[in-house]
């Protein structure tokens, strides 16, 4: 194996890639889909070829990236109608594939928080692609509040993981406190859809279904999971970790169960068994023995493999006949036999039959738990998985369609296939898995010699596993085909109320503080800094001498006058233009001090911000009558006391700073470095591009964001559609 | 604002500003100017421009100066990553040209100038716009 691609290549390629096929779709369709689809293809050839990666983070990634290749593949077909949005899609797609493979990769705490929130903010987008619905918009809004809030818990919980610990680096994690698996489960329960939290992933299902087939089955809930494994080995000690992993775990299995087994839209049956799949996974991530996180990653992999196969199919459905309620599209699967082989693989998988992947997965986790007080929770929710296949296959294959059907192209069901194939292969021959896990699990310290097979031979998890089958054929007689009524939850319905007081509080509030009008602004803000800094200055008080050497020259003073003078002619001006050239005598004045005490760059910025202030500020003026109203007395003495009172606060500051010895360490710093490291010898220039150049990027980003913010202002204006109509 | 004075004179200055701007720009690395002051200088030549002759709805369509600022940022982050190759995000890398050392810095101050160029423009080229639409 050639092994010498740095995994952040990859996560930059993806990103890249996302940009590429933004700009190519502009061109054309094909050549975009084409740059998408050997891109991804790129980037799962890339994964043979990295080095110095951990095998866990290398199982997880090569799974992202398969399936991302596959849904990329889909996507394509998916947005065939659309074409003018397929280039925006890929880019949120490969935004996020990025981000995951990020996270997947990353040694250090805080990088795998960043990527963690990427992962959420991309899936904000994606779940809000259909920017025109509003529920698509509330949905991405709720998807973005549970799991970036929940990311804001991993954060503090990794942080105090990184000092209990005394570094960030994965590898060398040792123990973690209760507090810790608290805010780090919080965070893996948001984002992998557990109870309380479940209720964003059905809604998210307002996606684009190539986005669910990849986030929601295979991607970003697997998150969840992977940080579970990661940190299994420092927390199961820890009793709190995992009771809560277990008992939060099955209560989602059965939600989600519940709710694959009433919902009618077929996207939010297989979102319901999702987060119930998702919970088993948290079961048996709790228990820390070989067996165990065995079945736990075959598990996963094969969850992710026919979820994600489920979802395409279920996107075509919703393509061809522009519904997704089971039973109105009754009989869908009769007109098309590829589809009918998706589903079949994809379900059969789910419920475990011979020769899917799923049956590996189911077996493997009944042995792990044989005998375990856990054997029968984890038997019922594998119960509504039964019933839920039965409820999802039975109506589609019972009666024939009403509705014309349209012909179905092969380039939609390619990668569904290919998926299913895979599900086959693997089921057949899982040992082509064994290195990946067995090297995965001594990652984790549970190392074992893997040998996956199908046939055990005639086990008590064998018996167990057609049992179920056998009493979920059962009671899906008697329950699986009702239409139920639609309901939302607790948790959903408490969200929604917080959220509408939320909403109704915080108007109240914005409408009792924000009078038009800067002039009670000033009031406020001046008025806080009085209070609170001239408090500061009262309590603190004591008289001091500053340490002034020299008594300032005629020059000196002479310009000061000219400030002050600029500012009194601003303040007495009649008419407004002249005060404005009053504020600039004042500015520029200011601009000729910096430069008698040797500070030329400030004098140079003072002079062109000066300029540019006049500009704007005649250009304000100019709409406004040139004389200046006056205020009656009582206004104008609240405004002498206020301004007196800054100004005088503005020099006990002055006073106070320069009665203290001046440090100049980080002067001499710079002074002494700036040529060498930097090359450069004006040491202000060097700080601002070279040392300090990430405060920069943040000023330039403000700079930035003024310049659009007014132009959006701009735009908002009555005229502004007349005039650019015309 | 269009008188003949005015007009006759914007063109050597607006001409002269860009000259200042560019030199300003360059010099910043071993004296006094730098990224944001030249990209300032460049500003007021181009309001200039946009003042005398009412030429700020043109200066919106063909220069796009949003987008000049957006891509001053891309730049500065583009500058940022190279760092990346060697040691972190940021840190400067340098090339020897001959006697000439050329370093990520200089795009980051190319960044810097572009971003606060384009925003000022865009700032007063609206201003200026919106007294056609009032």
């Amino acid at each position: 194996m050639m092994e010498f691609i740095n995994p952040s290549y990859l996560v930059a390629l993806c990103f890249l890639l996302g940009a590429l096929c933004l700009w190519l779709n502009k061109v054309s369709f094909r050549l975009s889909g084409f740059a998408a689809i050997s891109g991804s293809f790129a980037v799962l050839l890339g994964q043979f070829a990295l080095k110095g990666v951990g095998s866990l983070s290398y199982l997880f990634a090569l799974m992202c990236s398969t399936i991302g290749l596959l849904v990329v593949g889909y996507s394509w077909a998916y947005f065939k109608k659309e074409p003018d949005r397929f280039g925006q899609f890929s880019l949120f797609l490969f935004a996020f594939f990025g981000s995951m493979l990020g996270l997947l990769y990353s040694k250090d705490l805080i990088n795998l928080f960043i990527y963690w929130e990427m992962t959420s903010l991309t899936s904000f987008l994606l779940v809000g692609f259909k920017n025109g619905s509003n529920k698509a918009r509330e949905a991405a809004r709720t998807a973005l509040i549970i799991t970036g809030g929940g990311g804001l818990c991993l954060l503090a919980g990794l942080i105090l993981l990184g000092i209990e610990n005394g570094t960030y680096e994965i590898a060398k994690l040792t123990s973690g406190s209760t507090p810790a698996a608290i805010l780090v489960l919080l965070g893996i329960f948001t984002k992998s859809a557990q109870f309380p939290f479940h209720f964003w992933l059905p809604k998210a299902m307002k996606a684009p279904t190539p986005a669910s087939a990849f986030l929601h089955s295979a991607a970003m809930v697997k998150a969840g999971p992977y940080l579970i494994i990661l940190l299994t080995p420092i927390f199961w000690t820890n009793e709190l970790w995992s009771i809560g992993l277990k008992s939060i775990g099955l209560i989602s299995g059965l939600v989600g169960g519940y709710m694959a087994i009433t919902k009618r839209d077929l996207k939010a049956i297989l979102a319901g068994l999702t987060i119930s799949a998702l919970g088993i996974m948290c079961v048996m991530g709790s228990v820390y023995n070989h067996a165990a996180l065995k079945a736990f990653l075959v598990f996963l992999m094969a969850h992710s493999l026919y979820k994600s196969i489920l979802f395409m199919g279920a996107g075509i459905l919703d393509k061809q006949f522009g519904d997704r309620d089971i039973f109105r599209l009754s009989g869908a699967l009769r007109e098309y036999k590829p589809l009918l082989v998706i589903f079949v693989i994809g379900l059969g998988s789910m419920i475990g039959l011979i020769p899917f992947m799923g049956f590996v997965a189911k077996e493997l986790v009944l042995k792990s738990i044989e005998g375990h007080w856990l054997l029968f929770p984890v038997c019922l929710v594998f119960l509504f998985y039964g019933v839920a296949a039965i409820r999802i296959l039975y109506p589609l294959i019972s009666k024939k369609p009403k509705k014309v059907v349209k012909k179905l192209k092969f380039s939609f069901y390619c990668a569904p296939i290919i998926g299913a194939a895979t599900t086959l292969i693997f089921g057949i021959l899982p040992g082509f898995l064994n290195k990946l896990v067995e090297d995965s699990l001594g990652e984790v310290g549970v190392a074992q010699k893997v040998d996956l097979h199908l046939w055990h031979g005639l086990t008590t998890a064998f018996i167990l596993s057609v049992a179920i089958i056998l009493c979920s054929l059962l009671i899906s007689w008697f329950m699986a085909l009702k239409k139920y009524p639609e309901q939302s939850g607790v948790s959903e319905t408490l969200y929604d109320a917080f959220w509408r007081n939320v909403r109704a509080y915080s108007g109240k509030t914005v409408s009792a503080w924000h009078r038009s009008g800067t002039s009670l602004y000033l009031y406020i803000f001046f008025g806080f800094a009085l209070l609170l800094v001239g408090g500061m200055f009262f309590t603190y008080w004591r008289p001091v001498v500053p340490n002034v050497t020299q008594a300032p020259t005629y020059y000196e003073w002479s310009t000061g006058l000219l400030v002050a003078g600029g500012a009194i002619l601003a303040l007495m001006a009649k008419n407004i233009f002249i005060g404005v050239v009053g504020l600039a005598l004042s500015g520029y004045g200011m601009a000729l001090l910096f430069i008698m005490f040797s500070s030329p760059d400030l004098a140079l910025t003072q002079f062109l911000v000066e300029t540019m202030t006049v500009i704007l500020v005649c250009f304000i003026f100019i709409r406004f009558p040139t004389k200046v109203p006056r205020r009656g007395t009582k206004r104008t003495l609240v405004n002498l006391a206020v301004s007196l009172g800054v100004g005088a606060l503005s020099i006990g500051i002055m006073w106070k700073v320069l009665s203290y010895p001046f440090s100049s360490a980080a002067a001499e710093y710079y002074l002494k470095n700036a040529y060498e490291l930097g090359h450069g010898k004006n040491v202000v220039n060097v700080a601002i591009v070279d040392f300090r150049s990430f405060d920069t990027l943040g000023e330039a980003f403000v700079v930035f964001l003024a310049g659009v913010g007014v132009a959006s202002l701009f735009r908002l204006m009555p005229g502004y559609n007349k005039y650019r109509g015309k | 604002m269009g008188t003949l004075i005015i007009k006759v004179a914007s063109k050597y200055l607006i001409a002269i500003i860009l000259l200042y701007s560019l030199f300003m720009f360059f010099r910043g690395h071993n004296y006094p100017g730098g990224g944001f002051i030249g990209g300032l200088a460049a500003a007021t030549a181009w309001s200039m421009y946009g003042i005398v002759y009412k030429a700020s709805g043109i200066i919106q369509e063909r220069l796009e100066p949003s987008k000049i600022s957006a891509f001053g940022l891309l730049v500065i982050l583009i500058s940022g990553v190279v760092g990346l190759g060697s040691h972190t995000f940021f840190k400067g890398v340098w090339f020897k040209v001959g006697p000439v050392k050329l370093g990520t810095p200089l795009l980051f101050d190319a960044g810097v100038y572009l971003v606060v160029f384009g925003a000022v423009v865009n700032i007063v080229s609206y201003f200026e716009e919106s007294f056609k639409w009032k």
